[in-house]
């Protein structure tokens, strides 16, 4: 084996153009798909953290008939009985006006818990001013604003704003209005909707609108999104007259998005292995063509067809060792560079390469294959190459 | 016995037709016999050579080497034949050009035993025979002729095989050059090495011990070198067209 790689190396080197472009061909594939891969798989990655992890939860449990959840504590004591839940969260979500001097927005006012929502989502770790609201009993009404909410009605953390929240009430509509400090902000969440929503804590929300042990979801968080319709599955059984949605049922943006990006992903690979293929494969075929003669010289020195067909197979192995190391550290530095300055960046929804073996391995790995199978019809061709006509056409 | 071949016939197809490079030859060549192949360009001396040194394996009839039955086997089979026992020396020398001198001859050794350090000894002994010692670590472009198929002699005598094949093997040689490689072939033959020439020149010709003539594909002399300049033998008499009558050897 030794003896072939030997006979391949010189070979190429002997070659020295052609060897420059197909490992250039090898390494630009693999210095184009390593950060493609990365900055699709950072993308994927934020869109389940903004839109799952900090938003819907990776299971959603809700009333079959759109209404609220009623007798959710008896709910959360049962699910919290469940092993490998990572956090379960009510949330109460109503209508309503923000009011602030003559400015005024229709918001979406989600009832949270705040400690709940802290270890499941990080929620007040995530406010970019204030704090989170008090939700004890006796604390000064206090408000959580979404970013691009506070920005609409210019306030900021201790201002005020009246917050006007209409319910119904042995079937008429009432309405609660009351001022709410801003206790903080929170940062933008991209494209999704709590940058514009208005929070309160539970228990008051709950007090306002009627509806004490109410939620119109629960949020169930996992250790891992993969297990979303496995556990979805296991738990419908424990809750047979609510629905339990997995992730991609209850946020369909987030769930196309990321089967968007495994398009995108597979395109791209196709279309890098057909862009190294052609070429690998062309510039390799023409070598065999042109070094006819030392493979007839070869073959007449007693080197048999399964050697010549290993010396030019690895040529193509060397060709693709060298391309995938190159195209690894170039890969590798431009992931560093979008880390840097990130491909897509709004309102806190960043996507930056996510850096890890799989990213590097699948497109090495794959164009490693390419280059070898790219190699087979020329080496096939070397084997077949007849030392007396070979020495003949000289 | 080295070469026992029988009614071998070789064709080459032309379109529609078919051209016979070799009819129906039979010869045998035994073990340290120095031989020259003479003929006319187009008699078959190439074909006979390649199929001798089992680089072809298209032919018809029966041939061994060393008593072993060549038709039939594989190419794989055929090379592991000719990599341990035929040196095979060209005209126009095939040297590997990315391969240096050293690493030249050094080959097919390190092809049969797999050890390159020992392929390099045994390359750097013959090279110092064929006084190339200094030309070692030298790009084969770099030799002139008769360097170059000194380098060649030396690469097909690195596995030390029982017979060597030259086609034509100072075609491309001056007279200087000429006469140092027919020197190692007298010495070749003198140690006992099996020696197949193809050769229409008579200063290399009658340097071997029997003449074979081939004409239009058919051994037409087989005799002892010192009868091949006789009129009714000698090859470059005959060239202008009549065949000559077979006589054995």
């Amino acid at each position: 084996m030794r003896l072939l790689v030997h006979l391949a190396l010189r070979s190429l080197l002997r070659s020295r153009l052609a060897f420059g472009l197909l490992v250039a061909a090898v390494t630009a594939g693999v210095c184009f798909q390593i950060p493609n891969a990365a900055n699709l798989a950072g993308y994927t990655e934020e869109l389940l953290r903004q839109g799952m992890e900090r938003m819907t939860g990776h299971l959603q449990v809700v009333a079959r008939d759109g209404k609220a959840v009623e007798g959710v504590a008896a709910m959360l004591a049962r699910l919290e009985r469940q092993g490998g839940l990572r956090a379960v969260v009510p949330r109460l979500i109503h209508g309503g006006v923000a009011f602030k001097g003559s400015e005024h927005q229709p918001v979406r006012i989600q009832g949270i818990d705040p400690g709940a929502e802290e270890r499941a989502t990080g929620f007040c770790r995530r406010l970019g001013r204030g704090r989170c609201m008090r939700a004890e009993a006796g604390a000064a009404p206090e408000a959580v604003l979404g970013a691009s909410l506070a920005a609409r009605l210019k306030v900021g953390v201790g201002d005020r704003v009246k917050v006007l929240i209409p319910y119904q009430e042995l079937g008429e509509v009432e309405h609660s209005s009351a001022y709410y400090r801003v206790s903080g902000v929170l940062e933008g969440g991209g494209a999704f909707t709590t940058d514009a929503d208005l929070f309160l804590a539970l228990p008051l929300l709950r007090r306002v609108v009627g509806a004490e042990d109410a939620a119109s979801i629960v949020s169930i968080y996992l250790h891992d999104h993969a297990e979303a319709g496995r556990r979805a599955a296991e738990l419908r059984p424990l809750l047979p007259r609510l629905e339990v949605k997995p992730w991609w049922e209850v946020s369909q943006f987030v769930a196309s998005a990321i089967a968007g990006n495994r398009a995108i992903y597979g395109v791209s690979m196709a279309m890098v292995v057909a862009a190294v293929m052609i070429p690998v494969s062309a510039l390799l075929f023409i070598l065999v063509l042109h070094e006819r003669r030392q493979i007839a010289i070869l073959g007449a020195l007693g080197f048999s067809r399964p050697a010549l067909f290993g010396i030019y197979m690895w040529k193509a192995a060397l060709v693709g060792l060298i391309g995938v190391g190159l195209g690894s550290a170039l890969g590798y530095g431009l992931c560093r560079y979008f880390m840097l300055r990130p491909i897509f960046e709004f309102s806190g929804f960043v996507v930056r390469p996510a850096l890890n073996l799989e990213v590097f391995a699948v497109p090495s790995l794959a164009l490693f294959t390419v280059t070898l199978l790219s190699g087979l019809v020329p080496a096939l061709r070397a084997a077949r190459c007849e030392p007396a006509v070979g020495l003949r056409e000289d | 016995m080295l070469f026992l071949a029988a009614h071998v016939s070789r064709s080459f197809p032309q379109g529609d037709d078919s051209l016979t490079a070799l009819d129906d030859v039979t010869l045998i060549v035994r073990e340290h016999e120095y031989v020259a192949i003479a003929g006319p360009s187009g008699g078959g001396k190439s074909t006979l050579l390649n199929v001798l040194g089992l680089l072809d394996g298209e032919f018809s009839g029966h041939l061994e080497f060393r008593n072993q039955k060549v038709h039939g086997l594989s190419a794989r089979e055929r090379a592991a034949l000719r990599l341990a026992g035929i040196g095979i020396v060209f005209q126009r020398f095939h040297l590997l050009p990315m391969l240096d001198v050293r690493d030249n001859v050094a080959l097919p050794n390190w092809r049969l035993h797999g050890a390159r350090r020992r392929a390099r000894a045994r390359a750097e002994e013959l090279l110092a025979q064929m006084k190339l010692g200094h030309r070692l670590r030298h790009d084969p472009s770099r030799l002139s002729g008769g360097e170059m198929q000194r380098v060649a002699i030396a690469r097909a005598l690195v596995n030390d095989p029982p017979v060597l094949l030259a086609d034509e093997p100072t075609g491309n040689l001056d007279a200087s050059n000429t006469r140092a490689v027919l020197r190692i072939f007298d010495e070749l033959a003198e140690a006992g090495r099996t020696l197949v020439v193809i050769s229409h020149n008579p200063e290399v010709v009658t340097r071997a011990k029997r003449v074979l003539v081939l004409h239009h594909g058919k051994v037409t002399v087989d005799v002892p070198v010192g009868q091949i300049m006789e009129p009714r033998f000698n090859p470059w008499s005959t060239l202008s067209g009549t065949q000559p009558p077979r006589e054995g050897a």
